[in-house]
């Protein structure tokens, strides 16, 4: 038992916000629960009221609009692993969505959800990273756009009140430069494990195919979603070479303060292993160049 | 179709189990990492503990009790049965819910899609082997239904 006192289904965004506001913070958000339901069950979260959002039409597509990808807030993690367009422009996310959790969860989760739930090595949220990535807040009073990186107030702590406001869609702008990404991981087992630690890098090419701009977000090395931002200023210019990516992990590595962690493994080899996985997706990225621009 | 009165904070797995009676669909962990309680929504696997019963209203839901068909065992339970992939038989219905998944949406399935589509559905007395056996050779009996 779950202690809920109530629990609604609101068939449209409007009723579902009329009920956070009329509950004045006793009844909060749930999408596909994953995490929600858990942490009900572990009394690490006392939500009075549940607002289901899973029959709100219009928030679980996938498209593009000019130069900007919306995902819906309804979107799991395993339709952004089937997605066509995602693997097309953004193959980072769908790579990491296709990889959280088990094929069960997968059909539950959400991105958004994935987001609000502020962990740093969330893998779907950490693959965001390395793109220009904002979100829609839809509140009582109306809707704003907010940066993903401003939605992060510390380990666990995600600034949209979900007792308050609704996060309707994630919009990724495609930069004007031809743009190679990918996505890496390392955990102990490939199904239902968390990550040792993980990795989403973009890179943004010149013509002459040197690194115009690079992002490369790593986690879980810090209490948010990390950016190598010395490592980011390193790449610029730089050619797309074996020797570069060498250097830019190690790089990365040494920007990196993971904590010894007895579920994760010790700073040391964690901060290894992030050289490790970012020269990889360093290099999987790089053979994007040929496949699929 | 069931008309329930359910607890707000009711698990699908709660209602399906203790109102229901349908006790094919196993409580295993309550945390979503063993796949015990795997049933379909709307045709897809999703683990039941972490599923509210309230969130399933006016959806179809499928356990492990509507494979049979009047006394005749679906290909899969036959497959099991003759592989060998079921010992204790507490992971089964949850494996058997994501197998019918599997080849209802890919009747021709490699080895290794096998073992992704069964990646969250854990045996502790088989070691897969027995189980992966199994849905092929299901595979193989629902291809020759077909014809």
């Amino acid at each position: 038992m779950m202690d809920w006192e109530a629990y609604f289904l609101p068939g449209s965004l409007r009723e579902a916000l009329g009920i956070l506001e009329e509950k004045q913070g006793a009844a909060r958000i749930l999408a596909g629960g994953t995490d929600l339901v858990l942490q009900q069950r572990r009394r690490q979260h006392k939500a009075k009221m549940l607002v289901d959002i899973s029959r709100i039409p219009g928030l679980s597509q996938i498209t593009k609009e000019g130069d900007t990808i919306h995902i819906g807030a309804l979107c799991t993690h395993a339709q952004a692993s089937e997605s066509a367009l995602l693997k097309q422009y953004l193959p980072a996310l769908s790579c990491a969505c296709s990889q959280i959790g088990s094929p069960q969860i997968r059909n539950m989760g959400t991105l958004v959800g994935n987001i609000v739930s502020a962990q740093p090595g969330a893998d779907a949220a950490l693959a965001l990273h390395a793109f220009d990535t904002s979100v829609t807040v839809a509140g009582f009073a109306g809707a704003r756009e907010m940066s993903l990186i401003d939605l992060y107030a510390g380990l666990g702590l995600c600034c949209v009140d979900s007792t308050r406001d609704i996060i309707t869609a994630i919009s990724i702008t495609l930069p004007k430069k031809r743009m190679l990404n990918a996505f890496e991981r390392l955990s102990s087992r490939g199904t239902l494990t968390l990550p040792v630690v993980n990795t989403g890098v973009c890179l943004e090419l010149n013509d002459d195919d040197s690194v115009a701009l690079g992002r490369i977000a790593i986690g879980p090395v810090s209490p948010k979603p990390f950016r190598a931002l010395k490592t980011e200023s390193f790449l610029e210019g730089r050619p797309l070479t074996l020797e570069v990516f060498q250097q830019a992990a190690d790089m990365a590595a040494q920007e990196t303060r993971p904590r010894d962690s007895l579920l994760r493994g010790s700073r040391e080899f964690r901060q290894a292993m992030v050289s490790v996985i970012v020269r990889r997706a360093l290099v999987q990225a790089s053979y994007r160049r040929r496949t699929h621009e | 179709m069931h008309f329930l009165e359910v607890e707000p904070d009711a698990s699908l797995l709660e209602v399906l189990r203790d109102q229901l009676f349908l006790r094919g669909t196993k409580k295993g962990c309550e945390e979503g990492e063993c796949g015990a309680c795997t049933v379909l929504i709307e045709g897809v696997p999703v683990v039941s503990c972490l599923t509210p019963a309230l969130k399933c209203q006016g959806l179809s839901v499928e356990t492990v009790e509507g494979m049979e068909n009047g006394g005749q065992l679906h290909p899969l339970q036959e497959a099991f049965l003759e592989t060998g992939a079921v010992q204790c038989g507490y992971c089964t219905a949850g494996i058997l819910m994501s197998s019918r998944h599997l080849l209802e949406k890919n009747p021709e399935p490699k080895s290794e899609e096998i073992r992704m589509a069964l990646s969250g559905n854990m045996c502790r007395c088989t070691g897969y082997l027995q189980i992966f056996e199994a849905v092929q050779l299901a595979a193989k009996k629902m291809k020759a239904l077909e014809k």
